[in-house]
């Protein structure tokens, strides 16, 4: 199972320039955008809540994106030489979820040291509170990542990842305070994995108060994907046999 | 000339237009942006920060320029391709002149991005109000504005070699050219260091060149200036590129 996540891990992150690409939308998202509109707009710290809304989606550009590293396995049928070795099914699953969980945890920290300087130092509860969010928000998106990859045709994986992005990013807090939302919106985006993980990280920052219900939120999308990711690796070893 | 240059127009219109799936998400993500991000923050931007238009008003037709501007700087993307795979040796091979390709891609690279950019227009023409004739101006500027970036994606596709390398500067100079400029968002909320900036970006001129010719108003006035820059960038970075592309088909040392 470590075996395969840091396999995955290194693969990852010898890619300079996917890991540059992704630090330079940050950065100019964060110097140019986030400084802007947050002179732009009345919202009450809106610099730092996007800040945070960015940080967020640099796992979700991560730890999600992790999806097209399998759906290439699965259609290249590589995934066969994975599902052949001493490792059982869970382990395997496990191992892949860790690795993409673990390449959003190790982006983040570098966009963490960014947003410090940015906003200021958290107390320790709510650099715990930061530092949980991201780890339970990387496993979310990168098992919801490998369900995808595994459940679906290599012809509807990209479509279907795309549009659930879209679903994902404008229907949550990331850009906007749900009180700005229309109402309808605010359902949507109170269920939204991504809202729970920013309202949780911006409340490590002391930007806003902590919610058990963001907590909830996260945790139990975090067991359904969970659940679905393993699911589609057994369904793989299935369709091999 | 002009039918060598068709021929290479048509084929880079036709090539785009194969990935479909590609293009139509990259639109949906940028009506999405303008009907969900712009219209929310809309309620929430400082009365007057945006002139006399609303901030749905202004990022909708910035968005236009945005398109524009990813629809037609990735024809270098294109021409960097056709190199690593040989195609431009056939290309070459071809009874057409070399100024003719030139012509012929950067024209393609121009209609691509005015034929992305016209569902944004319906958009456009839905919150703003505008005419046929200032929609058809608009249409020239920006016409002649992705001449300029069809050069300037030319020109860094061909300066590097390394295909990482390609796509990094490549990503570098989208970014940092959008973002520094008034596509999305007005000057006076920037940071003076960044209006600094912005008055040095070509997307900044040709942003609110569009917004001027686009809105229809008894009491407009023509955006000369915006429009002279556009035409400037226009000439000097579609001469330079084409000066790279025609060295490195002529076995220069970009080759």
């Amino acid at each position: 199972m470590l075996l395969i996540a840091k396999r995955d891990f290194y693969v990852h992150f010898s890619s300079f320039s996917n890991n540059l690409w992704l630090f330079m939308f940050f950065i100019t998202g964060a110097v140019f955008w986030a400084v802007t509109l947050g002179r732009l707009v009345l919202v009450p710290n809106y610099f730092e809540f996007l800040i945070v809304g960015l940080m967020v989606l640099g796992v979700y550009n991560t730890a999600f994106n992790y999806m097209n590293i399998v759906s290439t396995e699965v259609r290249r049928g590589y995934v066969k030489y994975l599902l052949a070795l001493p490792v059982s099914r869970g382990g395997l699953t496990i191992g892949r979820v860790l690795a993409g969980a673990s390449e959003g945890i190790v982006y983040v920290a570098i966009l963490f040291g960014f947003a410090v300087a940015m906003i200021g130092f958290p107390t320790l509860v709510g650099a715990l509170t930061i530092i949980g969010t991201i780890i339970i928000l990387s496993f979310c998106l990168s098992s919801l990542g490998l369900a995808i990859a595994t459940h679906f045709s290599p012809g509807v994986i990209d479509p279907m990842s795309d549009a659930l992005g879209i679903l994902l990013i404008f229907f949550s807090t990331l850009y906007y305070p749900i009180s700005l939302m229309p109402q309808p919106m605010r359902l949507l985006a109170s269920g939204n994995l991504l809202s729970a993980g920013a309202n949780l990280m911006r409340a490590g920052f002391g930007l806003q108060e902590a919610s058990v219900v963001d907590l909830v939120v996260l945790l139990l999308w975090g067991l359904v994907f969970g659940f679905l990711s393993i699911r589609g690796y057994y369904r793989q070893l299935k369709e091999l046999a | 000339m002009i039918r060598g240059a068709r021929v290479v127009l048509a084929r880079d219109v036709r090539t785009f237009f194969t990935n479909f799936y590609g293009i139509g998400f990259r639109s949906m993500v940028v009506v999405l942006d303008t009907v969900i991000f712009a219209f929310i923050l809309s309620a929430a931007v400082r009365p007057g920060a945006v002139g006399n238009v609303t901030y749905l008003q202004f990022f909708a037709l910035g968005s236009i320029v945005v398109s524009i501007f990813w629809a037609s700087y990735n024809i270098g993307r294109d021409v960097y391709w056709d190199r690593e795979s040989g195609f431009l040796n056939y290309l070459m091979s071809l009874p057409i002149s070399r100024t003719e390709i030139i012509v012929g891609r950067s024209l393609g690279g121009s209609f691509r991005a005015i034929l992305t950019a016209l569902p944004l227009y319906v958009l456009a023409a839905v919150l703003v109000p505008t005419t046929a004739l200032n929609i058809l101006a608009s249409l020239g500027v920006l016409f002649i504005f992705a001449l300029g970036l069809c050069g300037l994606g030319i020109i860094a596709a061909l300066s590097v070699r390394d295909e990482t390398r390609a796509r990094l500067l490549n990503t570098f100079i989208s970014l940092a050219l959008i973002r520094s400029s008034t596509a999305l968002y007005p000057l006076v909320a920037m940071p003076v260091w960044l209006q600094v900036g912005t008055a040095l970006n070509p997307v900044t001129y040709a942003s609110n060149g569009i917004r001027s010719v686009t809105v229809f108003s008894p009491q407009a006035v023509f955006p000369g200036f915006d429009i002279s820059i556009v035409l400037i960038f226009a000439a000097v970075s579609g001469v330079l590129g084409s000066w790279i592309f025609s060295r490195m088909i002529e076995g220069g040392p970009a080759d």
